[in-house]
């Protein structure tokens, strides 16, 4: 089986990485042929016959139909819609698009794939997740133990810039504590056994992002038997049981989150309870290979399958783009709204400026008129013999 | 853990699972109060928790209404006479209650704090499109994916007649929105609080 994987940009973004290591273990098993293709590079594949396409971002989609494929599919990690704002309605409406695409999916987690179910009771999809390289991710007896008498680790990773990651209010929640804490700040840039030996230096993960497909450090992070403390971002079900192998704290809730590290740093006890218990999720979570050998099942199970529905795709790309188009008005209206008060207030106090000018210079006039009245010129003289006294 | 409120909040946010022994938590409104009660709330001095209100299970299970058009608006009557004007079958109520959850496809909460209103995972829990009134606190929900957010009586009057007119195109905000509530269930939100106060 010959499969692409269109990517627009090559990066160490975590999904990035994830759709690299599918291609290179698939090009590993017997059979197949897997390629990472940029959309910016489609010439240079122009006569390659593809038996699977599968889009990666939002952004790739139009490619599956630039390139020749007997099949076409979407790599699903999460809603990308819900990584724009309400006023970047295109963007929103770009990847929303994906989901009503006459082609097949693969997600990596189920609550994508019921969300799709809903959204799309036709398509075919199928879940895949992402595996962790458990030679790289594995617990080391080299581990320190935690200690009461040390201040709890910290570890918070994550990009800064993205508003979807909450960073900001992840570092206020550790200056909140009040047990002594050590905080460390990842933005980036390691490699995975970076990554992992940054995780077994820490007592606990704090993730508490708003917007996740299925977030890979908290797993990863309890293959090295370090726990989490979470917000319910979308995917964090997938592997944290509270009080199991981690901490569920609410959205927009710092003091619960305070709380929360203050606990882990109290009771060592519990710390320890959690990193068991992150272990023995870790254990049962799929290696990468456990998961490209899913994924190669999957596309041999959706080759096999009838055609995706035209018609139903087609239906539902016409109900998003009216809801895109309905919302889209309403923002035009408020915008002409707010442009006509803006004319309004700018004519208003253009008026107030003509006749604060007319004024001033009915003033000046006055005072020049005044300056030439002979009192005045008199009254000036007299002040001026004074001062010379 | 016993679970206490004004009724109307009970019927939304109550759980059968607690007892009546051990601690108290307190559906915050700024009206009920209970002597050594945790308040959780999405707003308001001396919260436990803030957050929204937990949902009652059975809501999930709520039957769709037969017109996905019918409005109920929760604390501005003008939005519910301006949206009446404009020919919508429109109820006004100062509380969400589960009755006039029954009777909506659209609910407008405006509540005038910034927060995500205490009751609003409920409504989107039982599928109904929400309008609120959060525009700072959301715990979470985002604007135009899981619920319509409204900075002012005008949005909210023309937010609710994108859900009112057409209720195909709001579809993605149902599942989305109720995707979103599962987090708020009561058979999962209250027994964490439990294991907390353990």
């Amino acid at each position: 089986m010959r499969v692409c994987f269109l990517l627009h940009e090559l990066g160490r973004a975590g999904g990035m990485g994830v759709i690299a290591g599918h291609a290179e273990r698939l090009n590993a098993l017997d059979g197949w042929q897997a390629q990472v293709v940029l959309t910016s590079e489609l010439d240079r594949y122009a006569d390659v016959e593809w038996d699977f396409a599968l889009a990666t971002w939002w952004e790739t989609a139009d490619a599956l139909w630039k390139v020749r494929a007997r099949r076409r599919g979407v790599f699903l990690q999460s809603l990308e819609e819900r990584f724009y704002g309400p006023r970047e309605l295109f963007e929103r409406l770009g990847a929303a698009s994906v989901l009503a695409l006459p082609v097949d999916y693969v997600t990596v987690g189920s609550w994508m794939r019921d969300v799709l179910a809903e959204l799309r009771p036709d398509a075919r999809c199928l879940v895949v997740r992402n595996g962790v390289d458990k030679e790289v991710f594995a617990a080391s007896s080299a581990r320190e133990p935690s200690s009461a008498d040390r201040p709890l680790r910290v570890l918070v990773e994550g990009n800064p810039g993205m508003w979807l990651k909450a960073i900001p209010e992840a570092v206020a929640a550790v200056e909140a504590m009040t047990e002594p804490a050590e905080l460390t700040r990842i933005e980036g840039g390691l490699d995975p056994a970076g990554m992992a030996a940054a995780y077994a230096d820490h007592d606990v993960l704090l993730k508490l992002s708003r917007v996740e497909g299925v977030a890979l450090p908290p797993i990863e992070a309890m293959h090295v038997g370090t726990p989490c403390v979470v917000t319910p971002h979308t995917g964090h079900e997938e592997y944290v049981r509270h009080r199991e192998n981690g901490l569920v704290v609410g959205f927009d809730d710092p003091g619960a989150v305070a709380a929360a590290l203050d606990e882990l740093a109290r009771d060592r006890t519990l710390l320890a309870r959690l990193s068991d218990g992150a272990l023995r999720t870790a254990s049962e979570w799929p290696s990468a290979q456990d998961s490209t050998a899913e994924l190669a099942r999957g596309l041999d199970e959706l080759i096999a399958a009838p055609e995706p529905d035209v018609t139903a795709a087609m239906a539902a790309l016409a109900a998003r783009q009216r809801l895109a188009i309905e919302l889209g008005r309403a923002q035009l209206g408020e915008l002409e709204w707010t442009e006509q008060a803006y004319e309004q207030a700018k004519g208003t106090l253009l008026e107030l400026r003509a006749e604060m000018e007319q004024r001033l210079g009915d003033t000046e006039r006055e005072l020049r008129e005044i300056r030439e009245e002979r009192a005045y010129k008199a009254a000036a003289r007299v002040r001026r013999i004074v001062r010379r006294r | 853990m016993r679970v206490e409120g004004a009724p109307e909040a009970l019927e939304l946010a109550g759980w059968d699972g607690g007892g009546a022994e051990g601690p108290v938590v307190v559906l915050g409104d700024g009206r009920w109060q209970v002597a050594g009660g945790r308040v959780v709330g999405p707003t308001g001095a001396d919260l436990w928790r803030r957050m929204p209100w937990p949902v009652r299970d059975s809501l999930f299970d709520l039957a769709p209404l037969a017109d996905p058009a019918a409005v109920l608006v929760v604390g501005d009557e003008s939005v519910a006479e301006r949206l009446r004007a404009n020919g919508g079958d429109v109820a006004f109520a100062e509380r969400l209650t589960l009755d006039g959850l029954r009777g909506a496809g659209v609910v407008v909460l405006l509540e005038g704090h910034g927060a995500l209103p205490a009751p609003a995972m409920a409504v989107l829990a039982a599928r109904r499109v929400l309008v609120a009134d959060a525009t700072e606190v959301t715990f979470g929900l985002q604007d135009g994916i899981e619920f319509l957010a409204a900075a002012s009586p005008e949005q909210a009057v023309a937010r609710a007649e994108v859900a009112r007119v057409h209720p195909d195109a709001v579809r993605p905000l149902r599942v989305m929105g109720a995707r979103a509530a599962r987090d708020h269930r009561a058979s999962t939100v209250y027994p964490r609080l439990v294991a907390d106060l353990a």
